[in-house]
């Protein structure tokens, strides 16, 4: 539960992802290893970002809202990359 | 603070446009696409080895009747009669019997088809385009992580395990590239 509390953005990020797993891979049939690629790469980049704002102690609010315009333009800009270039 | 809000909202829309946009060209092009059986293969292969193309008389020729015939049998749905008169066909269109338009859009038609072919063999636009994508990704990925480590006052062995796992990731990623 600890853990819920302390990541919940990173975990709301990755559960869409993997909602939305099987449009990007047409039922698990295409492209497989590179949508897991890409939720490795936003993943890593989300947790380690919150456990570093987890670590300056700083409130949900305030956590939810800088982070929020530290890692959506990224993680469009990333998810963009991969739908234009790489599936 | 409006400003960046500004920014943000312009970023957020103009990357939206891009990937829908994106989705409907990969969508057009995903449709053209055939997908071929392994009996589809093996009837491709056996005309390749036994035909062969005159160029004094611009005609087809079967150079292996017997080669074709086991092919066509082996194939459920294309029987020897339907290849022979294939080939009559295009050897007709090739004379000129069945008009000069007709000639002039199969000439297209094979022009494109080897284009196609020549690019599929190369096989380097996909691979680049790929990894030069991840290339590019993971250090624009890599430098906004660390400037934002910087930004948040973390140094030291996190900040290096996670760049060091983040560079064997995208790494990865370029070995899997098609």
């Amino acid at each position: 539960m600890n853990f819920l509390d302390k990541y919940i953005i990173s975990l709301i990020q990755l559960v869409t992802l993997l909602m939305l797993s099987p449009a990007f891979t047409n039922l698990f049939q295409e492209n497989v290893a590179m949508y897991l690629l890409l939720v490795l790469i936003i993943s890593i980049g989300n947790f380690f970002l919150e456990a570093q704002f987890n670590r300056q102690q700083e409130d949900h609010k305030k956590k939810a809202k800088t982070m929020g315009v530290f890692t959506i333009p990224l993680n469009t800009v990333i998810v963009a990359v991969f739908v234009l270039f790489i599936f | 603070m409006g400003m960046l809000k500004k920014s943000f909202a312009m970023l957020m829309v103009t990357v939206l446009l891009v990937v829908t946009f994106g989705q409907t060209s990969f969508a057009a092009q995903g449709s053209s696409d055939h997908e071929l059986s392994s009996e589809d293969v093996a009837l491709a292969e056996a005309i390749e080895n036994s035909v062969e193309f005159d160029i004094e008389n611009e005609e087809l020729v079967i150079t292996d009747d017997s080669a074709l015939k086991e092919a066509a049998r082996d194939h459920s749905s294309v029987n020897y009669g339907e290849i022979r008169s294939g080939f009559n066909h295009f050897n007709a269109i090739i004379a000129g019997e069945k008009g000069d338009s007709t000639k002039q859009e199969l000439e297209q038609l094979m022009v494109g088809a080897a284009t196609e072919a020549q690019g599929e063999n190369d096989g380097i636009g996909t691979m680049s385009t790929c990894s030069n994508a991840l290339s590019i990704l993971g250090f624009g990925h890599t430098t906004s992580l660390a400037t934002a480590a910087v930004i948040l006052g973390v140094s030291g062995p996190v900040a290096l395990a996670v760049a060091t796992g983040m560079g064997l990731v995208y790494t990865g990623g370029q070995l899997m590239c098609p």
